[in-house]
């Protein structure tokens, strides 16, 4: 007979961004300009902007020095200046022993012996209460407490822009799931409004100056990082940069919410649906930069077109033609086209800027799709499927060899062991030829499973970029389980030591926690499964990376 | 391709769950929970019976299958483990027949020590060595010690200084096995000077192989084949052979001589009676005993007239006296014992010896006989009568009893003239070598003195060569040196043997060339056995 | 990719392999020159390899700990199991000793060897049949799945009784293909022979009824078949993956008896031979 407990299931709220700001606070925050601009009355009764300014943001002051963001850190919030200065850092970038990364806390040695016999017999269990909440340290709750140690120095070495007061940064991390593109660190005492991003994004929804001026900004500030991440442009000195970006059109395929029309339409949709970032044959009037998502490089084949490879952050398409072009003086139509593969961000820097600034210093390209062009048709069979079940957005998935496998669940094993007896994935997935793709978490490059998490619970770890869970503040409200287009998170009904499930006094039902792989990030191990497999069946892999494919080496 | 549809849980999704739906195990529709942790059903309304998993019962049966060994090596050693039956779980292997047969009473336990102990003490004796030379010791005894390289008392000059009987004899090989079996390599494990193979690089055999120290005989092969078989005088000279003197038939490392009846006799039986025994000399009664001159004595006066008090001729007159009166065996020194006064004097009657001597003594010319007898005492008679012992022949007891007598005796002239070749009485030292070192002479032909780990067996070989192809004469050593020093080294007129006699039959791919053949480990032929009466069946 | 190819990697494995086994080799040939007893320094190598082998088995339960990739460590097992057999013949300078309780530990190692060798072919020819199929089923989950495609098969039985109005296609089915859907069948044929017979059972079940059914129960029929057919590539991968999993159940209990004679050899030999 099963025991049956019941507790309160945790609240959108239960956990505010920070102590949770006053009321004369928030009467501050909207007499600035910056809000007073927003219209309160648009916004939903169950969200109001004034909760949504109480509960999603949080002052914090900071000293001169401090460091207010870290570049790399796949970041949760937008910033607005209250007051002070700030200044960002352009290029070269800050060393990292600066920004403070530390590793991930492994298991010490006592710990992971511990594990041998402290798994537990009941699946998924929590001690018998809500959990810790996630305490603040410091006074706001803060983190990274870090210190640009000399400000003059650090001005001299690198090149930096000021932010002054009413200045917004940040919300392209917070909106955008990719890492931070710069540092910022306080150059005056400093005064913050501190917006975590599911505030920001109910802001924008609902506020349209907010949105453009988002949308604006988005174009303005990130595009000249964004150049500067790709070698073509990494040797630029300023003022050409700024010629440069200056030029760049800013481009968007797809949608965002990708992930939903896609378990929607999942069989249905083929790559002849796709929007045509660039066609074969077609002549290119600019060199195209992936900044966000996945794209597709087609050729045709007779009748229907064959997927060569994909491209992912920072690559480009079309760069060889232009180049043959400007050689030789006569136009060269493209090779290949472009589609768009969920939703992609697209940079499009004219050829004249090209021609003028880049070519002249660069060496002739080489040819990248030859040996994709050249590939049997036979083998292109696993290419389109990767892209066609969405694989690509994974650099750690958990690829099974089929020929190799023996079914014997030493994976899985290892999995449990490591998990206090309960495995984060199961042995099935989708199957091609003799290549097995298991549900278990690809740590994706575009992690569609952050959006919509009312807590944050979902993150992206700042060291490592795996995406962890954190146990404590998940809710249950399955939105990220829901999201992933691999059901590779699963949700789980946690129990109390008398193996009984917990359930929500309320309304009777089980009060579930999100799981998923993790990377085994605090074991000594390294992922288990990895280790675990006698045979050298499975990898935890990046598809261009798989050994024998030809993909597109990065 | 094909992706199943997720099914119900079947506990799957807890590898370390211990059971499986019991529905499942029928192969009907396992339900969607699993079974609980403690193996139970969670259903209320028709609950299975979870089975254990796979993984669980492999636990299972490797947890009986170890018991069952363990109770199986504890029965098997425990019964049927008395006399003749080797338990099961302690049984190596049949003993080869020579041990079988008489260790089937003892059990294991006649080498064993460990065995008719309890657990402990099986637990005790695996830490603790016990060695097993007493156990074989107990029925195998040896010239010498049997822990000792070759059983010998001498320290080895590498390789171990105490050997254990196992290095060599291992058994529970099977009944046919042979127990002594051992590899070249294997004997020269403690040798200094090692080699590869007999044939090919085997160790120079000494000089004068086998003949490694001083004869015993004066023989001179060469000059005897090349000079006096080939005499006129010796009409079957021509014929000897070496078989002639040597009894080769028996097959025996040492080819004995047939004896000097055989061998030499027929050319020297005349020498050994040639030369007489001259002992007492008596001068002109008439002389004035201050008249007489020491000169005028035998060498064996001269040793029992050392004496200076007295003038000469009162000695000599004091001496006689006292041999007239108490007879022969006053003859020899006093101080001999009789036993061995009788040997030298025998067949001197007291009768013989004192009548002259006391005709003598008293002034006048003893009458003495005029014949000669063949052989024995007699009174040579002449202006200075002698005391005479003719020899029988060869091997005169008398004048053997006098050369052993002299044997120990610092030089004298006396010793000299019992020994030279020539002029000594019986001519003895032309033959025997009676200089050596030894309290007693040896007579007799002394067998060749290898080491007696060296065997070789001459009745196999001689249908296949002859001697001579062996022995090779070699005319050009100075035979006779060697006997005018004691201490000189030995010298044979027979080439040494050397190993490539062997090789010609011996070697890769003919005969066996094993150590074993030629060398034996324990010093006799066949170590004695004294199996105790109680192992006797 | 080296010119040996994949094969490179072998090398550290065999020249290891082989200073394992030249080493005792030649030590106990000395031994062996010098009086000394040469079982003793191959048996205690043959027993350190035998150890190792063991811990294959202790890595694989303690996953949680930063030992070694598990697929190092198989490789090292297979390559130390022949290792041990020619060190075995090394040990005992025969193929079969004298003696009950040495014939009894030289019985029980050469059939864990030969587990061991049997179950390492099967783990790397099984794989590619399995993928082969086109078909990937966890092996708890087969007797859901038999459980479902019996159901339908019934189903679609009863509802072709009722909607054709006869039952020829189910008397036929309750004398053939119902026993089939009960449970995995023909695991002999499937394990070792290819599924040849199996398949061609189902194939003449399924034909040898159609002369005597109408259009609407024909149709029904190759649904039975498809089903069927399902049920074949499920009976395969029952009897791979049961045989995969099962042969472990030889292999481990023999090691625990081998290992039990081989203590108690070495007591023995101990007590006894010194």
């Amino acid at each position: 007979m099963t025991n049956e407990s019941s507790t309160h299931r945790p609240q959108r709220w239960d956990t505010p961004f920070g102590p949770g700001l006053s009321d004369a606070e928030i009467d501050q925050v909207i007499a600035r300009p910056e809000f007073a601009s927003i219209r309160a009355e648009r916004f939903p009764a169950h969200m109001p902007l004034r909760e949504i300014l109480r509960n999603d943001t949080r002052i914090v002051r900071l000293d001169p020095g401090e460091l207010i963001v870290r570049e790399g850190d796949y970041g949760n919030s937008a910033f607005v200046i209250l007051a002070g200065k700030a200044r960002v850092v352009l290029a070269p970038g800050l060393p990292s022993e600066l920004l403070g990364r530390h590793k991930t806390s492994q298991k010490g040695w006592w710990q992971t012996i511990s594990q041998l016999w402290q798994n537990r017999r009941i699946p998924e269990l929590r001690s018998n209460r809500r959990g810790p909440v996630p305490k603040a340290s410091g006074d706001t709750g803060f983190e990274p407490r870090l210190f640009v140690q000399d400000i003059p120095v650090a001005l001299d070495k690198h090149r930096t822009a000021v932010l002054e007061e009413g200045a917004i940064f940040g919300e392209l991390a917070a909106l955008g799931r990719v890492p931070r593109t710069t540092s910022m660190f306080a150059a005056t005492l400093i005064e913050l409004l501190e917006i975590r991003w599911q505030g920001l994004r109910e802001i924008r929804r609902h506020d349209e100056g907010w949105r453009k001026r988002i949308d604006e900004r988005y174009r303005a500030n990130a595009l000249q990082s964004h150049l500067l991440a790709s070698p073509l442009f990494a040797k630029l000195d300023e003022a050409t940069l700024a010629i440069i970006a200056a030029g760049t059109l800013f481009e968007t395929y797809g949608s965002f919410d990708w992930h939903v029309t896609y378990k929607q339409l999942q069989r249905q949709q083929t790559p002849a649906d796709e929007p045509v970032i660039a066609r074969q044959g077609d002549h290119t009037d600019g060199l195209l930069l992936v900044r966000a998502g996945f794209a597709r490089v087609v050729s045709t084949l007779g009748s229907a077109e064959r997927t060569l490879t994909y491209l992912g952050v920072g690559e480009h398409h079309g760069l060889e033609e232009l180049h043959e072009a400007w050689k030789s003086g006569a136009p060269r139509p493209l090779g290949t086209s472009l589609k768009a593969v969920g939703y992609v961000d697209v940079l499009r820097v004219p050829t004249a800027l090209l021609e003028k600034h880049v070519f002249p210093a660069m060496a002739m390209p080489e040819n990248r799709f030859a040996a994709q062009t050249a590939r049997p048709l036979a083998e292109d069979g696993f290419m389109e499927w990767i892209v066609a079940e969405r694989l690509m957005n994974g650099p750690r998935a958990m690829l099974i060899d089929l020929d190799r496998c023996t079914r014997c669940d030493d994976c899985v094993r290892a999995c449990a062991a490591t998990h206090d007896g309960n495995p984060r994935f199961t042995r099935q997935g989708k199957v091609f030829d003799h290549w097995q793709v298991t549900h278990a978490c690809m740590h994706c490059v575009d992690p569609v499973c952050l959006i919509g998490c009312p807590t944050g619970a979902i993150h992206r770890s700042p060291q490592d970029g795996t995406v962890v869970i954190n146990d404590s503040t998940c809710v249950g409200c399955s939105t990220c389980a829901n999201s992933c287009p691999y059901d590779n998170i699963v949700m789980v009904a946690i129990r109390d030591g008398s193996a009984g499930v917990h359930r929500d006094s309320a309304d009777g039902q089980p009060i579930l926690k999100a799981t998923k792989c993790d990377l085994c990030a605090e074991q000594a191990t390294g992922p288990a499964c990895v280790q675990a497999c006698p045979h050298d069946a499975l990898q935890r892999i990046d598809f261009r990376q798989l050994k024998g494919f030809q993909g597109l080496e990065s | 391709m094909s992706t199943p549809p997720k099914p119900p849980s079947d506990g799957y999704e807890r590898p370390n769950c211990r059971h499986r739906c019991g529905r499942g195990a029928e192969w009907g529709t396992p339900c969607s929970e699993g079974p609980n942790p403690d193996g139970t059903c969670p259903q209320s309304e028709l609950p299975c019976v979870p089975r254990a998993t796979l993984r669980v019962r492999r636990g299972w049966i490797t947890v009986w299958a170890s018991l069952a060994t363990a109770l199986l090596l504890a029965a098997g050693f425990h019964f049927g483990s008395t006399g003749s039956k080797r338990p099961r779980s302690a049984d190596p292997g049949p003993l080869s027949t020579s041990h079988a047969a008489f260790t089937a009473e003892a059990g294991c336990a006649a080498c064993h020590d460990a065995h008719e102990r309890d657990v402990a003490g099986l637990l005790k004796a695996v830490i603790k060595p016990h060695g097993f030379n007493e156990a074989c010791s107990g029925c195998h005894s040896f010239a010498g010690p049997a822990a000792t390289p070759h059983n010998a008392a001498f320290v080895a000059h590498r390789g171990p200084q105490t050997t254990d009987c196992r290095q060599c004899h291992t058994e529970h090989k099977g009944s046919l096995a042979d127990i002594s079996r051992l590899t070249g390599d294997q004997c020269q494990t403690c040798h200094k000077q090692q080699f590869q193979r007999f044939d090919l690089d085997h160790p120079p055999f000494p000089t004068n192989f086998p003949r490694l120290s001083r004869a015993t005989i004066k023989f001179d092969h060469a000059s005897h084949f090349k000079d006096h078989f080939q005499k006129p005088e010796n009409p079957s000279g021509p014929i000897v052979t070496c078989a002639t003197c040597h009894e080769s038939a028996p097959s025996r490392p040492n080819v004995t001589t047939a004896g000097f009846d055989v061998s030499c006799a027929r050319c020297h039986e005349l020498q050994t009676r040639q030369t007489e025994l001259t002992l007492l000399r008596l001068p002109d009664p008439a002389t004035k005993p201050q008249e007489l001159d020491a000169a005028d004595a035998t060498p064996f006066m001269a040793t029992r007239l050392t004496a200076t008090n007295q003038v000469y001729g009162e000695r000599l007159r004091a001496l006689l006296g006292g041999i007239a009166g108490k007879g022969p065996k006053e003859l020899p020194a006093p101080s001999v014992p009789s036993t061995n006064a009788a040997r030298l004097t025998a067949g001197l009657s007291h009768e013989l010896l004192a009548a002259p001597l006391k005709t003598w003594l008293k002034g006048e010319a003893p009458s003495l006989s005029q014949n000669a007898p063949v052989s024995g005492w007699y009174w040579f008679d002449d202006l200075t009568p002698e005391l005479r012992h003719r020899p029988a022949g060869h091997a005169d007891p008398v004048l053997r009893a006098w050369l052993d007598h002299t044997a120990a005796d610092p030089a004298s002239p006396f010793k000299a003239e019992l020994r030279h070749p020539q002029k000594g009485p019986g001519r003895c030292a032309k033959c025997h070598v009676l200089d050596g070192p030894a309290q007693s002479t040896p007579w007799t032909y002394a067998p060749r003195t290898t080491k007696a780990q060296t065997r070789f067996a001459h009745g196999t070989h001689l249908g296949l060569r002859t001697c001579i192809e062996c022995h090779a004469m070699d005319a050009t050593v100075d035979y006779n040196r060697q006997f005018s020093l004691p201490s000189s080294p030995p010298v044979s007129t027979l080439h040494g043997v050397t190993a490539a006699s062997c090789t010609e039959c011996h070697g890769k791919t003919k005969v066996s060339q094993d150590c074993r053949l030629c060398h034996r480990y324990h010093t006799e032929a066949v170590t004695h056995l004294r199996i105790p009466q109680a192992k006797w069946k | 990719m080296s010119p040996f190819g994949k094969a490179i990697h072998l090398l550290p494995l065999i020249v290891g392999a082989l200073t394992l086994l030249g080493v005792p080799w030649l030590w106990s040939a000395q031994a062996r020159r010098t009086l000394g007893d040469p079982a003793v320094i191959t048996g205690w190598w043959l027993f350190g390899v035998f150890v190792l082998l063991g811990a294959f088995n202790a890595r694989k339960k303690l996953s949680v700990l930063p030992l070694g990739r598990a697929s190092a460590w198989l490789r090292l097992h297979v390559a130390g199991g022949f290792l041990a057999i020619a060190l075995f013949w090394l040990h005992t300078r025969s193929l079969w000793p004298t003696g009950a309780h040495r014939q009894a530990l030289a019985a029980a190692f050469y059939l864990l060897s030969a587990s061991g060798i049997v179950g390492w072919l099967l783990q790397r020819t099984y794989p590619r049949q399995l993928a082969d199929t086109g078909l990937e089923i966890i092996y708890e989950h087969i007797p859901a799945e038999i459980a479902r495609l019996r159901n339908a098969a019934d189903q679609l039985v009863l509802d072709t009784t009722r909607d054709a109005g006869n039952d020829t296609l189910a008397r036929h089915y309750m004398e053939t293909l119902h026993w089939f859907f009960r449970r995995p069948r023909f695991f002999i044929n499937h394990a070792f022979f290819g599924s040849k017979h199996a398949r061609a059972w189902v194939r003449q079940q399924c034909g040898v009824v159609r002369p005597y059914l109408g259009a609407v129960e024909r149709e029904r029929l190759e649904s039975l078949a498809a089903l069927a057919e399902e049920k074949l590539q499920i009976d395969f991968h029952h009897a791979a993956q049961s045989i995969m999993k099962r042969w472990l159940l030889v292999h481990l209990p023999l090691a625990a008896v081998t290992t039990i004679l081989v203590v108690w050899h070495v007591l023995l030999v101990h007590a006894y031979g010194r």
